[in-house]
């Protein structure tokens, strides 16, 4: 809600919803609102840092590391929602795996803990993932079919009936995307009728969960995913090793909880599935000294975030809420105000999450006075980058992200 | 073409009452109702050739096609990329430029018959096969090629209507599929289609490992947003994740962020650029050359003219459709068979063409015909408006912000910017119209006027209303240095905008318009 003054700087009678007033500036929605990455649904669009978006795209084991708040769950999200954009090209097939939810026992997860956890999380992210493009499942054949009810039935942490159900009930597969995985919440949702038919087709497909080791069973999953479901290769999008990270006073401890997943690096490599482990920077070292002692092959790269890639970053947005009318603030500003973007980050920390507070705080501030002859001006800038200042000498803005 | 078969006497009737250009012709058609009977009267083929009106918007032609070898070259390199198996390849191409700069004729010009004798001899162990997406209905008198879809005229996509989108798409997915063997369901739904689509065209490249597949896709820029957001979903993304696909776009305006990674991260932009003076005495000459070839008696004209004009002429003539209307190779045509027939209309003697030619200044009748075939991407509804606005800003070479909007409107009104048709919020719906049409696009912290566009308006206020132009320069250099004065952190630029006004003020023989 913003509340607009009139020209004795009195608050008006009426208040407009922020979006109405992002409308009225020529944004379709209000860019910066989001500091949780996978709340924000327009967050693949955003991506600047192609570089790095494509190393997290390939087939290869990866490391990328990023400060706190410095992008790793947006790009995980943006890997995981542009594989999913379309409905059924060969994409690889996002498999988010946090750990920072995995339960404390006070030591790292053992290889089949692990593999347990994987199958577990490859198994929210499928059905989730089929429910919003079915249209992948109908193609496969029964057999098929039955393998795909078999593993879900065996990785689900509920019965799969329960989850079918839920779909039946809501009618949409956003429904599951809150109880199974957040980074899952796709567009482009099937019809009913159609969602209706692929509960229907797993639901009589057998009652039975897969057995044996859990290494066949998550190799199973693999097969099935890659050649039946026809996505390029796996992507096991590795997280969470900051949330870990925060309970222990020392980071040296977190590493251990990715060296297991490293040692099955290379065999997971061949038959189409690579880590992508998401890291803080404080964790490189010991991890990357792990890797090199082990000789394990690994690509290590970094989100560094500068002022000219924030700047970036903020016009991006502002170019997908204006649907690429402008791409800066200095569209809606006074002719006293050029270069808006780079006027906000060169004083502050080169950190997205802080670049977005503070320029949604400008245009905030430039919201309250609205009229119809009035511009976003230098006074919005100062105001928001000296409510930063004061803040941040009192506490940080947020905590970063899990 | 210049002028086969010209009409030359009835020039602006014949204009105004039935041409109509592809974003358009459903509006301009409407209440006609009888298609047949009006090209009848103006569109009479003869022996493979069509009778032209005088501002008929020239029909692609592989021998009248000029230039573009860098973006060709472009083409055959990502073939070959593909072909090899390069790790690091282009898979989508994007030719971006402004009206009239050629994007239809290229795109067109790399299906029937770059790609076949550029690139197919270049990778002779492979197989290409392409397939050209045109987002508009195409020109009128155009034949339709083997593996060319085109929007229909009744069938364009600016509804807004996601059920239209789907059906369109559905055709479209169907009519891919039927040209690559494959998936033969006309029944099926679009997800399912795309789904079906996107896996049987990776068997089919995985089992005949000689085939490359190039969707060239035409005008995608100008298309509805939500209709692109379908288009890639349902068939571009698929198509760009394969591995010996190329996709090749052309677009004017506001470019459109595609979600999929690798339309984004294997992708190289081109900006076509205008012609050349070479160039565009070479397109003068190529298309005289080819209306000359028709029978003397069907086009005496053409015949004299391609017969005497030497090619110091041509290229005089170039530099003067250079200067009117920038190098852009539709109003390149379009000037020139002006020029030339407005020549033959007073001057119709061999031995004087040349010097007439040389001597020549364009009637503003002319440049007004041109220009409203310009404007013709603009709907009928806006076109008045929004001509308007145009004619404010065609003098902002650099630019403009919506502040600076007011003062030109106001100035080319002969009033004040006040009321409430220069507040922002209305200088905002402008803008918007203006982005709408993709005459206008954001540039380098500016929105700036398409330049095709922007300079044959320029030269048309110069030509018709001197002392509004003047005026609107002289407003610019006024505002500019009142601006640099009150704004310190922009001073330098502001002065620079404003010196380049008074420059040009400067430079037109006899302006009386004094500075504030």
């Amino acid at each position: 809600m913003v509340t607009l003054v009139n020209d004795n700087g009195e608050p008006e009678k009426h208040t407009l919803e922020s979006a109405d007033w992002f409308r009225r500036i020529g944004l379709r929605f209000d860019p910066y609102v989001h500091l949780e990455a996978s709340s924000d649904p327009h967050l693949s669009e955003y991506t600047v840092d192609l570089e790095i978006f494509r190393v997290a795209l390939e087939n290869k084991p990866t490391i990328i590391i990023a400060p706190p708040g410095g992008g790793k769950t947006a790009m995980r999200v943006a890997v995981t929602r542009t594989s999913w954009f379309d409905i059924g090209g060969s994409y690889p097939f996002p498999l988010p795996y946090n750990l920072g939810i995995v339960p404390l026992t006070g030591k790292p997860p053992t290889a089949r803990e692990h593999l347990h956890l994987l199958l577990e999380a490859g198994a929210c992210a499928l059905l989730t993932g089929l429910a919003f493009r079915p249209e992948r499942l109908f193609r496969v054949s029964s057999t098929d079919i039955r393998t795909i009810t078999t593993i879900l039935r065996a990785g689900l942490p509920g019965p799969l009936d329960y989850y079918l159900a839920i779909l039946r009930e809501i009618g949409t597969p956003a429904g599951l995307t809150p109880l199974l995985e957040r980074t899952y919440a796709l567009t482009a949702p099937p019809p009913p009728d159609v969602l209706d038919r692929f509960c229907n087709t797993l639901a009589t497909s057998g009652t039975d969960a897969m057995r044996g080791r859990m290494e066949e069973v998550f190799q199973t999953f693999v097969e099935v995913v890659t050649d039946a479901l026809g996505f390029s290769h796996v992507l096991l999008l590795i997280d969470g090793l900051d949330a870990i990270y925060e309970n222990q006073e020392d980071s040296q401890h977190a590493a251990p909880w990715a060296f297991e997943l490293f040692d099955r690096s290379e065999t997971w490599a061949k038959s189409k599935t690579f880590i992508k482990l998401f890291i803080p920077d404080s964790l490189e070292s010991a991890i990357t000294e792990y890797l090199h002692h082990h000789a394990i092959s690994t690509q290590i790269a970094r989100i560094i975030w500068n002022h000219d890639l924030l700047v970036s970053m903020l016009r991006k947005r502002i170019s997908v809420a204006s649907e690429e009318r402008f791409e800066s603030l200095d569209a809606i500003s006074t002719p006293a105000l050029t270069n808006v973007e780079q006027q906000i980050v060169k004083n502050l920390p080169p950190l997205p999450r802080i670049a977005l507070q503070v320029t949604r705080k400008a245009i905030l501030h430039y919201a309250a006075r609205l009229n119809d002859g009035w511009q976003l001006d230098e006074e919005d800038i100062r105001y928001a980058i000296a409510w930063y200042h004061h803040y941040a000498t009192q506490r940080s803005l947020s905590p970063p992200s899990r | 073409m210049l002028s086969p078969g010209i009409t030359i006497t009835q020039p602006s009737a014949v204009y105004r009452r039935h041409r109509v250009d592809k974003n358009q012709r459903n509006l301009a058609w409407q209440g006609t109702g009888s298609m047949s009977r009006i090209s009848k009267m103006f569109g009479d083929q003869r022996n493979g050739r069509i009778n032209m009106t005088q501002t008929d918007l020239p029909v692609y032609e592989d021998d009248l096609f000029v230039n573009r070898d860098k973006e060709i070259e472009t083409v055959t390199k990502a073939l070959e990329n593909i072909a090899r198996g390069d790790a690091e390849q282009v898979r989508t191409i994007v030719f971006q430029g402004e009206r009239g700069l050629g994007k239809s004729w290229l795109a067109l010009h790399l299906h029937r018959s770059a790609i076949k004798e550029k690139a197919s001899p270049r990778i002779p162990d492979y197989r290409i096969v392409s397939f050209l997406i045109s987002l508009t209905p195409p020109p009128e008198r155009l034949q339709k090629g083997e593996r060319e879809w085109y929007i229909t005229n009744d069938n364009q996509i600016e509804s807004g209507d996601e059920r239209h989108y789907e059906h369109l798409l559905q055709e479209l997915l169907a009519w891919i599929a039927e040209q690559l063997d494959i998936v033969r369901t006309p029944y099926a739904s679009l997800r399912d289609l795309s789904a079906w689509l996107a896996q049987d065209v990776r068997k089919k490249l995985e089992s005949e490992r000689d085939l490359i597949i190039c969707l060239i896709l035409d005008s995608v820029f100008e298309a509805n947003r939500s209709f692109l957001d379908y288009l890639e979903r349902y068939l571009l993304a698929a198509f760009a994740a394969l591995p010996r696909v190329l996709i090749i776009m052309t677009g004017r305006g506001r470019p459109y962020l595609w979600k999929s990674p690798y339309l984004r991260l294997e992708r190289e932009d081109q900006s076509l650029t205008p012609f050349s003076l070479e160039q565009v005495a070479k397109q003068i000459k190529k298309s005289l050359q080819k209306s000359s070839q028709g029978s003397p008696q069907e086009s005496p004209q053409d015949t004299l003219i391609a017969a005497n004009l030497s090619d110091e002429a041509i290229e005089q003539l170039a530099k003067k459709v250079i200067n009117l209307g920038g190098g852009y190779p539709l109003t390149n045509e379009l000037l020139a068979r002006a020029l030339v027939d407005q020549v033959l209309g007073r001057s119709p003697k061999s031995d004087d063409l040349e010097q007439a030619i040389n001597s020549a200044t364009i009637d503003d009748k002319v440049l007004e015909d041109v220009a409203s075939r310009l404007l013709e991407v603009i709907p009928t509804q806006w076109r008045d408006e929004l001509r308007e606005v145009l004619n404010a800003l065609c003098v902002l070479k650099d630019g403009f912000r919506e502040h600076e909007m007011p003062y030109f409107l106001a100035e080319l009104r002969d009033t004040k910017p006040e009321g409430p048709e220069y507040t922002i919020k209305a200088m905002r719906g402008l803008r918007d119209l203006l982005l709408e049409t993709n005459l206008g696009r954001w540039q380098d912290a500016r929105y700036v006027l398409d330049e095709a566009v922007r300079t044959v308006l320029e030269q048309l206020l110069k030509l018709q209303k001197r002392e509004v132009w003047q005026r609107l320069h002289a407003r610019a250099a006024n505002l500019y240095e009142d601006w640099a004065k009150r704004y310190p952190n922009s001073r330098q630029y502001l002065e620079q905008r404003a010196e380049y006004h008074r420059r040009v003020l400067a430079e037109d023989v006899g302006h009386s318009v004094s500075f504030a």
